[in-house]
Protein backbone atom coordinates (compact mmCIF):
# COMPACT_ATOMS: atom_id res chain seq x y z
CA UNK A 1 0.00 0.00 0.00
CA UNK A 2 2.86 2.33 0.77
CA UNK A 3 4.09 1.85 -2.74
CA UNK A 4 0.64 2.68 -4.00
CA UNK A 5 0.53 5.86 -1.98
CA UNK A 6 3.98 6.79 -3.14
CA UNK A 7 2.90 6.38 -6.71
CA UNK A 8 -0.13 8.51 -6.02
CA UNK A 9 2.22 11.25 -5.01
CA UNK A 10 3.76 11.21 -8.41
CA UNK A 11 2.05 12.96 -11.23
CA UNK A 12 -1.46 14.01 -11.78
CA UNK A 13 -2.87 11.95 -9.00
CA UNK A 14 -1.47 14.43 -6.48
CA UNK A 15 -4.54 16.58 -6.37
CA UNK A 16 -6.76 13.60 -6.05
CA UNK A 17 -4.71 12.14 -3.25
CA UNK A 18 -4.61 15.43 -1.40
CA UNK A 19 -8.34 15.58 -1.81
CA UNK A 20 -8.61 12.16 -0.29
CA UNK A 21 -6.98 13.35 2.86
CA UNK A 22 -9.04 16.49 2.76
CA UNK A 23 -12.22 14.55 2.34
CA UNK A 24 -11.22 12.59 5.30
CA UNK A 25 -12.00 15.46 7.35
CA UNK A 26 -12.74 17.35 10.38
CA UNK A 27 -16.01 16.78 11.47
CA UNK A 28 -16.31 15.27 14.69
CA UNK A 29 -14.20 17.79 16.48
CA UNK A 30 -16.04 18.56 19.70
CA UNK A 31 -17.60 22.00 19.87
CA UNK A 32 -15.25 23.12 22.63
CA UNK A 33 -12.28 22.47 20.37
CA UNK A 34 -13.76 24.11 17.29
CA UNK A 35 -11.08 25.28 14.88
CA UNK A 36 -10.56 29.03 14.80
CA UNK A 37 -8.38 29.22 11.72
CA UNK A 38 -8.55 27.37 8.40
CA UNK A 39 -5.20 25.72 9.10
CA UNK A 40 -6.44 24.42 12.44
CA UNK A 41 -9.56 23.20 10.74
CA UNK A 42 -7.59 21.24 8.16
CA UNK A 43 -5.29 19.80 10.77
CA UNK A 44 -8.23 18.63 12.89
CA UNK A 45 -9.87 17.41 9.75
CA UNK A 46 -7.01 15.22 8.61
CA UNK A 47 -6.32 13.90 12.10
CA UNK A 48 -9.92 12.90 12.50
CA UNK A 49 -9.94 11.31 9.10
CA UNK A 50 -6.92 9.19 9.79
CA UNK A 51 -8.33 8.12 13.13
CA UNK A 52 -11.77 7.39 11.77
CA UNK A 53 -10.82 5.63 8.58
CA UNK A 54 -7.70 3.69 9.36
CA UNK A 55 -8.83 1.91 12.52
CA UNK A 56 -8.30 -1.81 12.64
CA UNK A 57 -11.28 -4.08 12.43
CA UNK A 58 -13.45 -1.73 10.41
CA UNK A 59 -15.57 -3.37 7.78
CA UNK A 60 -15.69 -1.90 4.30
CA UNK A 61 -19.28 -0.81 4.84
CA UNK A 62 -18.38 0.97 8.07
CA UNK A 63 -15.49 2.74 6.42
CA UNK A 64 -17.68 3.86 3.56
CA UNK A 65 -20.33 5.13 5.96
CA UNK A 66 -17.76 7.08 7.96
CA UNK A 67 -16.19 8.46 4.81
CA UNK A 68 -19.60 9.64 3.65
CA UNK A 69 -20.29 11.53 6.84
CA UNK A 70 -16.80 13.02 6.91
CA UNK A 71 -17.24 14.16 3.36
CA UNK A 72 -20.57 15.72 4.17
CA UNK A 73 -19.27 17.64 7.14
CA UNK A 74 -15.85 18.71 5.88
CA UNK A 75 -16.58 19.47 2.27
CA UNK A 76 -19.06 21.87 0.77
CA UNK A 77 -20.34 19.16 -1.53
CA UNK A 78 -23.30 21.15 -2.92
CA UNK A 79 -21.07 24.12 -3.77
CA UNK A 80 -18.45 21.89 -5.38
CA UNK A 81 -21.16 20.05 -7.32
CA UNK A 82 -22.55 23.36 -8.51
CA UNK A 83 -19.10 24.46 -9.61
CA UNK A 84 -18.42 21.20 -11.42
CA UNK A 85 -21.70 21.23 -13.33
CA UNK A 86 -21.15 24.92 -14.18
CA UNK A 87 -23.95 26.38 -16.28
CA UNK A 88 -25.68 23.01 -16.46
CA UNK A 89 -26.46 23.29 -12.76
CA UNK A 90 -28.98 26.01 -13.53
CA UNK A 91 -30.83 23.97 -16.12
CA UNK A 92 -30.71 20.70 -14.18
CA UNK A 93 -33.86 19.60 -12.38
CA UNK A 94 -33.90 19.30 -8.60
CA UNK A 95 -33.86 15.53 -9.02
CA UNK A 96 -30.83 15.63 -11.32
CA UNK A 97 -28.96 17.86 -8.88
CA UNK A 98 -29.69 15.53 -6.00
CA UNK A 99 -28.78 12.47 -8.08
CA UNK A 100 -25.52 14.05 -9.15
CA UNK A 101 -24.52 14.80 -5.57
CA UNK A 102 -25.22 11.19 -4.61
CA UNK A 103 -23.25 9.69 -7.48
CA UNK A 104 -20.44 12.19 -7.02
CA UNK A 105 -20.06 11.16 -3.39
CA UNK A 106 -20.03 7.51 -4.45
CA UNK A 107 -17.31 8.31 -6.96
CA UNK A 108 -15.23 10.04 -4.30
CA UNK A 109 -15.68 7.15 -1.89
CA UNK A 110 -14.56 4.56 -4.40
CA UNK A 111 -11.73 6.70 -5.67
CA UNK A 112 -10.28 7.86 -2.40
CA UNK A 113 -11.25 5.62 0.45
CA UNK A 114 -8.77 2.85 -0.46
CA UNK A 115 -5.93 5.34 -0.21
CA UNK A 116 -6.32 5.75 3.52
CA UNK A 117 -4.82 2.38 4.23
CA UNK A 118 -1.33 3.83 3.77
CA UNK A 119 -2.01 7.36 4.85
CA UNK A 120 -0.26 6.90 8.18
CA UNK A 121 3.03 6.79 6.31
CA UNK A 122 2.67 10.44 5.42
CA UNK A 123 3.38 13.47 7.59
CA UNK A 124 1.30 16.57 6.92
CA UNK A 125 2.69 20.06 7.56
CA UNK A 126 0.22 22.92 7.61
CA UNK A 127 0.95 26.53 6.73
CA UNK A 128 -1.20 29.47 7.73
CA UNK A 129 -4.26 30.30 5.64
CA UNK A 130 -3.88 33.17 3.20
CA UNK A 131 -7.02 35.31 2.75
CA UNK A 132 -8.16 35.57 -0.87
CA UNK A 133 -9.70 38.37 -2.86
CA UNK A 134 -9.56 40.76 0.10
CA UNK A 135 -12.12 38.68 1.96
CA UNK A 136 -12.07 37.37 5.48
CA UNK A 137 -14.03 34.19 4.81
CA UNK A 138 -12.09 32.64 1.92
CA UNK A 139 -8.62 31.18 2.38
CA UNK A 140 -5.95 29.09 0.75
CA UNK A 141 -3.99 26.89 3.09
CA UNK A 142 -0.69 25.38 1.99
CA UNK A 143 -0.14 21.83 3.14
CA UNK A 144 3.01 19.82 2.49
CA UNK A 145 2.82 16.03 2.42
CA UNK A 146 6.07 14.47 3.57
CA UNK A 147 6.31 10.72 2.86
CA UNK A 148 7.97 8.71 5.60
CA UNK A 149 10.11 6.88 3.05
CA UNK A 150 12.12 10.03 2.39
CA UNK A 151 10.85 10.60 -1.12
CA UNK A 152 10.14 14.07 -2.39
CA UNK A 153 7.56 16.12 -0.42
CA UNK A 154 4.43 17.19 -2.24
CA UNK A 155 3.12 20.72 -1.82
CA UNK A 156 -0.60 21.30 -2.07
CA UNK A 157 -3.01 24.16 -1.58
CA UNK A 158 -6.45 23.68 -0.07
CA UNK A 159 -9.13 26.28 -0.59
CA UNK A 160 -11.37 26.72 2.42
CA UNK A 161 -14.41 28.94 3.03
CA UNK A 162 -15.73 29.95 6.42
CA UNK A 163 -19.46 29.67 6.90
CA UNK A 164 -20.70 30.98 10.24
CA UNK A 165 -18.36 29.34 12.75
CA UNK A 166 -17.61 26.47 10.44
CA UNK A 167 -15.09 25.86 7.67
CA UNK A 168 -15.70 23.91 4.50
CA UNK A 169 -13.26 22.74 1.86
CA UNK A 170 -13.96 23.90 -1.69
CA UNK A 171 -11.01 22.63 -3.67
CA UNK A 172 -7.58 21.04 -3.50
CA UNK A 173 -4.68 21.80 -5.78
CA UNK A 174 -1.53 19.74 -6.00
CA UNK A 175 1.30 20.33 -8.40
CA UNK A 176 -0.96 22.98 -9.84
CA UNK A 177 -3.83 20.68 -10.71
CA UNK A 178 -7.17 21.71 -9.30
CA UNK A 179 -9.47 18.83 -8.53
CA UNK A 180 -12.60 20.93 -9.03
CA UNK A 181 -11.44 22.51 -12.29
CA UNK A 182 -10.35 19.17 -13.73
CA UNK A 183 -13.67 17.50 -12.97
CA UNK A 184 -15.61 20.53 -14.16
CA UNK A 185 -13.83 20.55 -17.52
CA UNK A 186 -14.39 16.85 -18.04
CA UNK A 187 -17.93 16.57 -16.76
CA UNK A 188 -19.29 19.55 -18.67
CA UNK A 189 -17.82 18.03 -21.80
CA UNK A 190 -19.59 14.76 -21.04
CA UNK A 191 -22.87 16.61 -20.46
CA UNK A 192 -22.54 18.27 -23.85
CA UNK A 193 -22.00 14.89 -25.49
CA UNK A 194 -24.75 13.13 -23.58
CA UNK A 195 -27.20 15.99 -23.86
CA UNK A 196 -28.13 16.17 -20.20
CA UNK A 197 -26.94 15.96 -16.62
CA UNK A 198 -28.78 12.64 -16.43
CA UNK A 199 -26.40 11.35 -19.12
CA UNK A 200 -23.40 12.34 -17.02
CA UNK A 201 -24.90 10.66 -13.97
CA UNK A 202 -25.40 7.49 -15.98
CA UNK A 203 -21.79 7.53 -17.21
CA UNK A 204 -20.47 8.16 -13.72
CA UNK A 205 -22.55 5.32 -12.34
CA UNK A 206 -21.21 3.03 -15.05
CA UNK A 207 -17.63 4.01 -14.17
CA UNK A 208 -18.24 3.37 -10.49
CA UNK A 209 -19.93 0.02 -11.10
CA UNK A 210 -17.01 -1.12 -13.25
CA UNK A 211 -14.70 -0.73 -10.23
CA UNK A 212 -11.90 0.54 -12.43
CA UNK A 213 -11.39 3.80 -10.57
CA UNK A 214 -10.14 2.08 -7.47
CA UNK A 215 -6.35 2.19 -7.21
CA UNK A 216 -4.90 -0.79 -9.08
CA UNK A 217 -3.91 -2.74 -5.99
CA UNK A 218 -7.39 -2.34 -4.55
CA UNK A 219 -9.27 -3.73 -7.50
CA UNK A 220 -10.89 -7.08 -7.01
CA UNK B 1 13.08 -0.45 -9.52
CA UNK B 2 9.62 0.74 -10.36
CA UNK B 3 9.48 2.92 -7.30
CA UNK B 4 12.75 4.57 -8.13
CA UNK B 5 11.56 5.13 -11.63
CA UNK B 6 8.39 6.69 -10.26
CA UNK B 7 10.37 8.99 -8.02
CA UNK B 8 12.45 10.12 -10.89
CA UNK B 9 9.29 10.68 -12.83
CA UNK B 10 8.06 13.32 -10.48
CA UNK B 11 11.42 14.97 -10.14
CA UNK B 12 11.74 15.26 -13.85
CA UNK B 13 8.23 15.81 -14.88
CA UNK B 14 8.42 19.54 -14.74
CA UNK B 15 11.83 19.56 -16.32
CA UNK B 16 10.71 17.50 -19.21
CA UNK B 17 7.33 18.90 -19.90
CA UNK B 18 8.23 19.97 -23.34
CA UNK B 19 9.16 16.52 -24.50
CA UNK B 20 7.40 15.74 -27.67
CA UNK B 21 5.29 12.63 -27.72
CA UNK B 22 1.80 11.68 -27.99
CA UNK B 23 2.00 11.07 -24.40
CA UNK B 24 0.83 14.47 -23.78
CA UNK B 25 2.59 16.48 -21.37
CA UNK B 26 -0.37 16.54 -19.33
CA UNK B 27 0.24 15.71 -15.91
CA UNK B 28 0.25 18.77 -13.84
CA UNK B 29 -1.42 22.03 -13.58
CA UNK B 30 -1.55 25.72 -13.78
CA UNK B 31 -3.66 27.89 -11.61
CA UNK B 32 -3.09 31.03 -9.80
CA UNK B 33 -1.70 30.74 -6.35
CA UNK B 34 -0.36 33.26 -3.86
CA UNK B 35 3.36 33.24 -3.51
CA UNK B 36 4.25 32.28 -7.03
CA UNK B 37 7.63 33.26 -8.23
CA UNK B 38 7.37 36.81 -9.44
CA UNK B 39 9.55 36.19 -12.42
CA UNK B 40 7.11 37.38 -14.98
CA UNK B 41 4.18 39.69 -14.90
CA UNK B 42 1.64 36.93 -15.25
CA UNK B 43 2.29 35.72 -11.76
CA UNK B 44 -0.15 38.33 -10.51
CA UNK B 45 -2.38 38.76 -13.52
CA UNK B 46 -5.84 37.60 -14.07
CA UNK B 47 -7.75 37.02 -10.89
CA UNK B 48 -9.92 40.07 -11.24
CA UNK B 49 -10.62 39.38 -14.90
CA UNK B 50 -11.72 35.93 -14.03
CA UNK B 51 -14.07 37.10 -11.32
CA UNK B 52 -15.72 39.46 -13.78
CA UNK B 53 -16.10 36.66 -16.28
CA UNK B 54 -17.53 34.42 -13.62
CA UNK B 55 -20.05 36.98 -12.49
CA UNK B 56 -21.09 37.72 -16.05
CA UNK B 57 -21.84 34.05 -16.37
CA UNK B 58 -23.96 34.17 -13.27
CA UNK B 59 -21.61 31.83 -11.45
CA UNK B 60 -20.55 33.66 -8.37
CA UNK B 61 -19.57 30.40 -6.85
CA UNK B 62 -16.87 29.92 -9.46
CA UNK B 63 -14.76 32.77 -8.16
CA UNK B 64 -14.76 31.21 -4.72
CA UNK B 65 -13.59 27.83 -5.87
CA UNK B 66 -11.05 28.57 -8.54
CA UNK B 67 -9.69 31.55 -10.37
CA UNK B 68 -7.91 29.80 -13.14
CA UNK B 69 -7.81 32.05 -16.13
CA UNK B 70 -6.04 32.14 -19.44
CA UNK B 71 -3.16 34.55 -19.09
CA UNK B 72 -3.79 36.13 -22.45
CA UNK B 73 -7.53 36.61 -22.38
CA UNK B 74 -8.55 36.43 -18.73
CA UNK B 75 -11.19 33.91 -19.73
CA UNK B 76 -11.78 30.73 -17.81
CA UNK B 77 -9.26 28.17 -19.00
CA UNK B 78 -11.92 25.68 -19.89
CA UNK B 79 -13.59 28.16 -22.20
CA UNK B 80 -14.10 26.56 -25.55
CA UNK B 81 -12.52 24.12 -27.91
CA UNK B 82 -13.61 25.32 -31.35
CA UNK B 83 -11.46 22.73 -33.11
CA UNK B 84 -12.81 19.88 -31.00
CA UNK B 85 -13.83 17.62 -33.89
CA UNK B 86 -10.39 17.83 -35.47
CA UNK B 87 -8.70 17.60 -32.08
CA UNK B 88 -10.58 14.48 -31.05
CA UNK B 89 -9.71 12.85 -34.36
CA UNK B 90 -6.04 13.68 -33.95
CA UNK B 91 -6.11 12.65 -30.30
CA UNK B 92 -7.51 9.26 -31.28
CA UNK B 93 -4.71 8.74 -33.79
CA UNK B 94 -2.07 9.78 -31.29
CA UNK B 95 -3.63 7.60 -28.63
CA UNK B 96 -3.63 4.61 -30.96
CA UNK B 97 0.03 5.14 -31.78
CA UNK B 98 0.72 5.46 -28.09
CA UNK B 99 -1.04 2.22 -27.24
CA UNK B 100 0.55 0.17 -30.00
CA UNK B 101 4.00 1.68 -30.29
CA UNK B 102 5.17 4.23 -27.76
CA UNK B 103 3.86 2.72 -24.56
CA UNK B 104 5.14 -0.82 -25.28
CA UNK B 105 8.55 0.61 -26.12
CA UNK B 106 8.49 2.75 -22.97
CA UNK B 107 7.47 -0.17 -20.77
CA UNK B 108 10.26 -2.28 -22.23
CA UNK B 109 12.72 0.55 -21.76
CA UNK B 110 11.75 1.10 -18.14
CA UNK B 111 11.89 -2.58 -17.37
CA UNK B 112 15.09 -3.56 -19.09
CA UNK B 113 17.29 -0.50 -19.53
CA UNK B 114 19.71 0.00 -16.60
CA UNK B 115 18.62 2.78 -14.29
CA UNK B 116 21.86 4.62 -14.85
CA UNK B 117 21.21 4.59 -18.56
CA UNK B 118 17.68 5.93 -18.07
CA UNK B 119 19.08 8.67 -15.88
CA UNK B 120 21.74 9.58 -18.43
CA UNK B 121 19.27 9.67 -21.30
CA UNK B 122 16.91 11.86 -19.31
CA UNK B 123 19.71 14.22 -18.31
CA UNK B 124 21.06 14.38 -21.83
CA UNK B 125 17.80 15.33 -23.55
CA UNK B 126 17.22 17.95 -20.84
CA UNK B 127 20.73 19.25 -21.40
CA UNK B 128 20.09 19.64 -25.11
CA UNK B 129 17.05 21.79 -24.36
CA UNK B 130 18.95 24.31 -22.23
CA UNK B 131 20.03 26.63 -25.07
CA UNK B 132 16.41 27.13 -26.15
CA UNK B 133 15.40 27.78 -22.55
CA UNK B 134 18.29 30.24 -22.21
CA UNK B 135 17.23 32.18 -25.31
CA UNK B 136 13.59 32.33 -24.25
CA UNK B 137 14.46 33.43 -20.73
CA UNK B 138 16.32 36.33 -22.34
CA UNK B 139 13.37 37.10 -24.63
CA UNK B 140 11.13 37.23 -21.57
CA UNK B 141 13.49 39.58 -19.76
CA UNK B 142 14.03 36.96 -17.08
CA UNK B 143 17.73 37.60 -16.56
CA UNK B 144 17.92 35.55 -13.41
CA UNK B 145 16.65 32.42 -15.07
CA UNK B 146 18.83 33.03 -18.12
CA UNK B 147 21.82 33.17 -15.81
CA UNK B 148 20.73 30.00 -14.01
CA UNK B 149 20.20 28.17 -17.30
CA UNK B 150 23.50 29.39 -18.75
CA UNK B 151 25.33 28.27 -15.61
CA UNK B 152 23.56 24.91 -15.72
CA UNK B 153 24.62 24.37 -19.29
CA UNK B 154 28.25 25.24 -18.64
CA UNK B 155 28.54 23.18 -15.45
CA UNK B 156 26.73 20.16 -16.82
CA UNK B 157 28.79 20.32 -20.03
CA UNK B 158 32.13 20.67 -18.24
CA UNK B 159 31.60 18.39 -15.26
CA UNK B 160 28.67 16.21 -16.28
CA UNK B 161 29.53 15.89 -19.99
CA UNK B 162 25.85 16.54 -20.63
CA UNK B 163 25.01 13.14 -19.19
CA UNK B 164 24.91 14.00 -15.50
CA UNK B 165 23.33 16.89 -13.70
CA UNK B 166 25.63 18.24 -11.00
CA UNK B 167 24.11 21.71 -11.48
CA UNK B 168 20.85 20.75 -9.76
CA UNK B 169 22.85 19.68 -6.74
CA UNK B 170 24.30 23.20 -6.68
CA UNK B 171 20.83 24.73 -6.53
CA UNK B 172 20.62 25.52 -10.24
CA UNK B 173 17.27 23.98 -11.09
CA UNK B 174 16.02 23.37 -14.58
CA UNK B 175 12.80 25.10 -15.59
CA UNK B 176 11.78 24.83 -19.20
CA UNK B 177 11.05 27.95 -21.21
CA UNK B 178 9.90 27.92 -24.83
CA UNK B 179 8.79 30.46 -27.39
CA UNK B 180 5.13 29.74 -26.73
CA UNK B 181 5.69 30.90 -23.18
CA UNK B 182 7.61 33.90 -24.44
CA UNK B 183 4.67 34.89 -26.64
CA UNK B 184 2.31 34.49 -23.68
CA UNK B 185 4.49 36.64 -21.46
CA UNK B 186 4.32 39.35 -24.13
CA UNK B 187 0.54 39.19 -24.19
CA UNK B 188 -0.21 36.93 -27.15
CA UNK B 189 -3.41 34.99 -26.44
CA UNK B 190 -3.27 31.23 -26.65
CA UNK B 191 -5.76 30.81 -29.48
CA UNK B 192 -7.74 27.61 -29.79
CA UNK B 193 -6.63 24.39 -28.17
CA UNK B 194 -4.94 22.24 -30.79
CA UNK B 195 -3.89 18.59 -30.77
CA UNK B 196 -0.85 18.19 -32.99
CA UNK B 197 -0.03 15.00 -34.86
CA UNK B 198 2.46 13.00 -32.76
CA UNK B 199 3.26 15.98 -30.57
CA UNK B 200 0.00 16.02 -28.64
CA UNK B 201 -1.76 18.90 -26.84
CA UNK B 202 -0.90 22.45 -27.78
CA UNK B 203 -2.52 25.71 -28.82
CA UNK B 204 -2.17 27.78 -31.97
CA UNK B 205 0.24 30.08 -30.12
CA UNK B 206 2.32 27.23 -28.74
CA UNK B 207 2.42 25.42 -32.06
CA UNK B 208 3.85 28.56 -33.66
CA UNK B 209 6.29 28.78 -30.77
CA UNK B 210 7.51 25.27 -31.49
CA UNK B 211 8.46 26.35 -34.99
CA UNK B 212 10.52 29.24 -33.65
CA UNK B 213 12.17 27.00 -31.07
CA UNK B 214 13.22 24.64 -33.84
CA UNK B 215 15.22 27.43 -35.44
CA UNK B 216 16.57 28.62 -32.10
CA UNK B 217 17.91 25.19 -31.26
CA UNK B 218 21.62 24.77 -32.03
CA UNK B 219 21.23 21.00 -32.09
CA UNK B 220 18.61 21.23 -34.81
CA UNK B 221 20.87 23.66 -36.67
CA UNK B 222 23.76 21.22 -36.41
CA UNK B 223 21.62 18.37 -37.71
CA UNK B 224 20.39 20.50 -40.61
CA UNK B 225 23.72 21.90 -41.68
CA UNK B 226 25.46 18.52 -41.54
CA UNK B 227 22.51 16.89 -43.25
CA UNK B 228 22.22 14.32 -40.47
CA UNK B 229 18.53 14.06 -39.84
CA UNK B 230 19.11 10.88 -37.87
CA UNK B 231 20.41 13.11 -35.06
CA UNK B 232 17.12 14.92 -34.80
CA UNK B 233 15.12 11.74 -35.12
CA UNK B 234 17.20 10.01 -32.45
CA UNK B 235 16.88 12.89 -30.06
CA UNK B 236 13.13 13.14 -30.53
CA UNK B 237 12.73 9.40 -30.03
CA UNK B 238 14.86 9.50 -26.87
CA UNK B 239 12.80 12.38 -25.50
CA UNK B 240 9.53 10.65 -26.25
CA UNK B 241 10.50 7.26 -24.83
CA UNK B 242 12.17 8.69 -21.76
CA UNK B 243 9.22 10.94 -20.99
CA UNK B 244 6.67 8.22 -21.62
CA UNK B 245 8.58 5.75 -19.47
CA UNK B 246 8.56 8.19 -16.58
CA UNK B 247 4.80 8.64 -16.77
CA UNK B 248 3.46 5.16 -17.47
CA UNK B 249 1.66 4.73 -14.16
CA UNK B 250 0.32 8.26 -14.09
CA UNK B 251 -1.20 8.13 -17.54
CA UNK B 252 -2.68 4.71 -16.87
CA UNK B 253 -4.34 6.14 -13.82
CA UNK B 254 -5.67 9.17 -15.67
CA UNK B 255 -7.17 6.90 -18.29
CA UNK B 256 -8.80 4.61 -15.75
CA UNK B 257 -10.26 7.50 -13.79
CA UNK B 258 -11.77 9.37 -16.74
CA UNK B 259 -15.17 9.22 -18.32
CA UNK B 260 -13.87 11.27 -21.21
CA UNK B 261 -10.10 10.77 -21.52
CA UNK B 262 -9.77 13.51 -24.14
CA UNK B 263 -11.41 16.12 -21.93
CA UNK B 264 -9.46 15.09 -18.86
CA UNK B 265 -6.17 15.36 -20.74
CA UNK B 266 -7.19 18.71 -22.23
CA UNK B 267 -7.98 20.12 -18.80
CA UNK B 268 -4.80 18.83 -17.22
CA UNK B 269 -2.69 20.12 -20.08
CA UNK B 270 -4.27 23.56 -19.99
CA UNK B 271 -3.81 23.87 -16.26
CA UNK B 272 -0.24 22.71 -16.57
CA UNK B 273 0.52 25.08 -19.38
CA UNK B 274 -0.83 28.07 -17.51
CA UNK B 275 1.25 27.08 -14.56
CA UNK B 276 4.35 26.81 -16.71
CA UNK B 277 3.81 30.25 -18.14
CA UNK B 278 3.49 31.66 -14.65
CA UNK B 279 6.71 29.91 -13.63
CA UNK B 280 4.84 28.24 -10.83
CA UNK B 281 7.28 25.49 -10.03
CA UNK B 282 5.47 23.93 -7.11
CA UNK B 283 2.06 23.31 -5.65
CA UNK B 284 2.49 25.94 -2.96
CA UNK B 285 5.09 27.24 -0.60
CA UNK B 286 7.47 24.79 0.99
CA UNK B 287 6.64 24.34 4.64
CA UNK B 288 9.43 23.27 6.89
CA UNK B 289 8.85 21.63 10.21
CA UNK B 290 10.16 24.76 11.90
CA UNK B 291 7.98 27.17 13.86
CA UNK B 292 5.01 28.19 11.73
CA UNK B 293 4.81 31.78 10.59
CA UNK B 294 2.48 33.97 12.59
CA UNK B 295 1.72 36.35 9.76
CA UNK B 296 -0.50 34.50 7.30
CA UNK B 297 1.05 36.39 4.42
CA UNK B 298 4.53 35.21 5.27
CA UNK B 299 3.72 31.64 4.41
CA UNK B 300 2.27 32.52 1.09
CA UNK B 301 5.26 34.56 0.02
CA UNK B 302 8.42 32.89 -1.05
Amino acid sequence: MTAGITRMFRGVGFAFFAAALAFAGPLVAPAAAQAETPAEFLEDFSNTALTELTGDGLSQDEREARFGSLLEEGFDVPAVSQFILARFWRTASEQERADFIVVFKDYLAQRFLPLFGGARDVELRFGEGVPLQGRDDLFEVPVTFVPADGSEPVRTIWRVRQQASDFKILDVRAEGVSLAVTLRDEYTSVIRQQGSVAGLIEELRRLIDSGQIRPVNQQS
Amino acid sequence: MQNRASSRASARFLKRFSAPALCLAVLSGCAWAPGLEQTNRYATAPTSSFQLAARADGELIASDIADVADVGTGQFVSAGDPLEVFNRFMFAINDTLDIFILKPVAVTYRRWAPELMQEVVSNFVTHLSEPVTFANALFQGDWEHAETTGSRFLINSAIGFGMFDPATGLGLNHRNEDFGQTLAVHGVPSGPYLVLPLLGPSTVRDAAGRGVDFFLDPFSYLARTTDRTELSVGRTAAEAISFRAENIDTLDEVRRDSIDYYSRIRSLWRQQRERQIRNDVGGGPEISDAEPATDPHQVGAR
